[in-house]
């Protein structure tokens, strides 16, 4: 049985990307279209020591030792994401009603800072020197968990995986909740920090990274026809939700509708995408239905498009297949600010709120000879201002987890 | 040289970030706002550290009588300025 048409009001963003710390500096940096990719330091002396990382990010800066000791980045990410967000929702977490506000936060990894240091403590005998902290500050569903003990938003708290589809898993998964009245507002996005010399290495091991180390800045390059790989990158993507009449009943400032989510599965190769684009197909078609929205509404898809050789093969064959023609405007983000797995759902959610409040599409980066075979419309080089009612955000994940979600501008 | 004392505050400080005006001889682990994970911490970088640790049943020591405790453990004077130094 569907379910009655829902549009989740988005009144705040939160962003903490490698274009910046920040819903305008991030947005800036996009909308640059330059590579962000460069040699980096933690990833000395590996086969790919190049990736996208949030400048000047000093989480105990900005958040206090005092929490950031006994926290992993990755929800040191979120955390600085998630206060951003609920400010610009102009929220007061001192008077919100706590128990009706839920937080559904995606993430892909582990946090992995910590247990190169733990491993070598155990393998040394020194398990008494392994830190209390080795579980809490790293499993993925604390980042939910202190993201909720941070704002005191402590209604359902979540965390979903559904790998580089996580974030934008969570931003629908919230929006069930509050279709089903289980809270007034979510605190809902992704985050995720693999720049970790184990997840370069054994992304490195699957073939799945960019090898372009003598120019990193070039490295991600969507849809073009030289892409080789994606580039390991690091960062968070937060949205307030609200039920529309909540939103409307204190006056909040709403910057644009999330109508529509559809997920499902591929059911083909444990990290292939299905080359026919099957899956992502029933997760777009779900997403529209959902909406109540056709073809005809979607102005531009903020892809997935990875800058791997399949994902963009395949994704660019199910968008022309889909639309039966050439599809609207698309752009990736990761072209600039490279994979960010967990968080690159929320990021995308994020900013495609952006593109249709603000009309305009980021480009982009590195894309300067689109692929033989792909029928695209993808905005390069700079922004692109653009009439746009609606638009899709497609993530894709391995394991063939696929959610794609549908936006209407406020 | 760093006393026992020194060492542990400059781990309150630097590691566990505890503001410096709740840091003093006087302050008990609860002043510090210390739980029960952070004492855990904190026990094991002192023994990473010193060598010599506090006991699961004496956290309700204060600062002071921690450092005391610490040093005495350590054993003699020039042991302990030893394992000091190794902690530098």
């Amino acid at each position: 049985m569907r379910q009655r048409a829902f549009d989740a009001a988005v009144t705040g963003i939160g962003l903490v990307t490698p274009a910046g710390i920040g819903l305008e500096p991030s947005w800036d940096g996009l909308c640059a279209g330059v590579g962000l990719a460069a040699t980096d330091p933690v990833l000395a002396g590996l086969p790919v020591d190049f990736s996208c990382a949030v400048p000047g990010f000093d989480g105990g800066a900005l958040l206090g030792r005092r929490l950031t000791w006994r926290i992993d980045k990755f929800i040191q990410l979120a955390m600085v994401a998630a206060r951003e967000a609920v400010a610009d929702a102009r929220l007061d977490t001192a008077t919100w009603d706590g128990p009706r506000v839920a937080v559904v936060l995606g993430v892909a990894s582990n946090g992995g800072d910590r247990w190169p240091v733990e491993y070598g403590n155990l393998a040394g005998g020194r398990v008494e020197s392994i830190s209390p902290a080795t579980l809490p500050r790293s499993l993925p569903n604390m980042v939910a968990g202190e993201v909720s003990a941070d704002l005191q938003a402590v209604g359902p708290c979540l965390t979903t995986s559904t790998a580089c589809a996580s974030g934008a898993t969570a931003i629908g998964t919230a929006r069930d909740l509050l279709r089903a009245g289980a809270c007034d507002i979510a605190i809902t996005g992704g985050t995720d920090c693999a720049r970790v010399e184990m997840g370069s290495a054994a992304f490195y091991r699957m073939r799945a990274l960019s090898m372009r180390g003598q120019d990193p800045a070039g490295a991600s390059r969507p849809f073009d026809a030289d892409r080789d790989g994606f580039v390991l990158s690091e960062g968070a993507g937060i949205v307030v939700l609200e039920r529309p009449e909540y939103a409307r009943a204190r006056g909040a400032r709403i910057r644009g509708y999330l109508s529509g989510y559809g997920a499902s599965s591929d059911g083909y190769h444990h990290t292939r995408p299905d080359p026919t684009g099957d899956g992502a197909r029933r997760a777009t078609l779900a997403a529209l239905a959902d909406a109540g929205a056709d073809l005809s509404e979607v102005d531009h898809v903020n892809a997935h498009g990875t800058s791997t050789p399949l994902n963009d093969r395949s994704e660019a064959a199910m968008l022309s297949s889909v639309f039966g023609r050439t599809p609207p405007p698309v752009t990736s983000l990761k072209g600039a600010i490279g994979h960010t797995l967990g968080a690159a759902g929320a990021i995308d959610a994020a900013v495609t709120v952006l593109s249709l409040e603000r009309q305009l599409i980021p480009p982009t980066a590195n894309l300067d000879r689109l692929d033989d075979g792909m029928d695209l419309d993808v905005v390069t080089k700079k922004p692109r201002a653009h009439r746009m009612g609606g638009a899709l955000t497609n993530s894709f994940g391995f394991g063939g987890q696929n959610a794609v979600l549908f936006f209407r501008a406020a | 040289m760093e006393s026992v004392y020194d060492v542990m505050v400059r781990q309150l400080t630097e590691h566990f970030g505890v503001p410096q005006e709740l840091i003093g001889p006087d302050a008990t682990f609860e002043d510090m706002e210390f739980d029960s994970l952070a004492q855990v911490e904190l026990a094991t970088m002192l023994e990473d550290t010193l060598g010599v640790s506090l006991p699961e049943e004496r956290r309700d020591f204060t600062l002071g009588e921690a450092a005391a405790y610490l040093e005495r453990a350590a054993g003699c004077a020039g042991a302990r300025a030893a394992l000091v130094e190794a902690a530098l």
